[in-house]
């Protein structure tokens, strides 16, 4: 629920400020094709390498050590 | 379990008829939003946004139900198959692409006057944006 408040408030944000809701915006991206927009791939690629990243370290933490893994099994 | 086709089209039927009934509603819950956004009113704020989701949510379990009941689809088959698909990033994808097409057929067109470097300014703002929450909350 905090992830979709958020997220709103983004939205509402770019609505406040440019007049445009979202469906407006992703129509805009569509008609000028800013998802093969070289900066935006960049970013998407970058973001992805992050959250990888960001995954695997909250795997780590997550995991047993070998010691846990005795006492329970 | 379903096939991907079959999947796939039975997603963008009721998603259709999700969006129908929740279209003309969405844009008095938006105004409402905006408006207590606004006048920085954040628990009203918030109240909308749930009100949002909840309502979305009931017409999309309506939607739902009255398709599998009538394809006489049981809802584990349903399930099964919904998440077998999230895990196919092509037919995720499609399903995305689906849902776009739905929003853009249903939701008033609003004449394009921003120039290319605008669009991709707001739309890397957002992505920026939505990436720095994602990651905070997870």
């Amino acid at each position: 629920m905090q992830m979709q408040l958020e997220k709103s408030k983004i939205v509402d944000t770019i609505f406040i400020k440019y007049n445009m809701t979202l469906t407006d915006l992703l129509r805009a991206v569509k008609f000028y094709s800013l998802d093969a927009d070289d900066e935006v791939k960049a970013l998407r690629v970058t973001q992805g390498k992050v959250k990888a990243e960001k995954l695997k370290e909250l795997n780590e933490l997550l995991a047993l050590t070998p010691e846990q893994v005795l006492i329970i099994d | 379990m379903l096939n991907r086709e079959s999947i796939l089209k039975l997603r963008k039927l009721m998603n259709k008829r999700t969006y129908t009934k929740y279209a003309p509603v969405k844009e008095e819950l938006v105004a409402e939003r905006i408006s207590f956004f606004k006048c920085k009113d954040m628990n009203k704020y918030a109240e909308c946004v749930d009100k949002a989701a909840e309502t979305f949510e009931e017409f999309k379990e309506e939607a739902e139900c009255d398709a599998l009941e009538y394809l006489e689809i049981t809802d584990r088959m349903f399930e099964d198959t919904m998440d077998e698909c999230k895990e196919d990033k092509e037919a995720f994808a499609q399903m995305q692409k689906d849902e776009k097409e739905i929003r853009f057929s249903l939701e008033k067109e609003r004449e394009l006057t921003e120039s290319k470097e605008v669009v991709k300014q707001i739309y890397i703002q957002k992505i920026t944006e939505d990436f720095t929450i994602e990651m905070n909350l997870a």
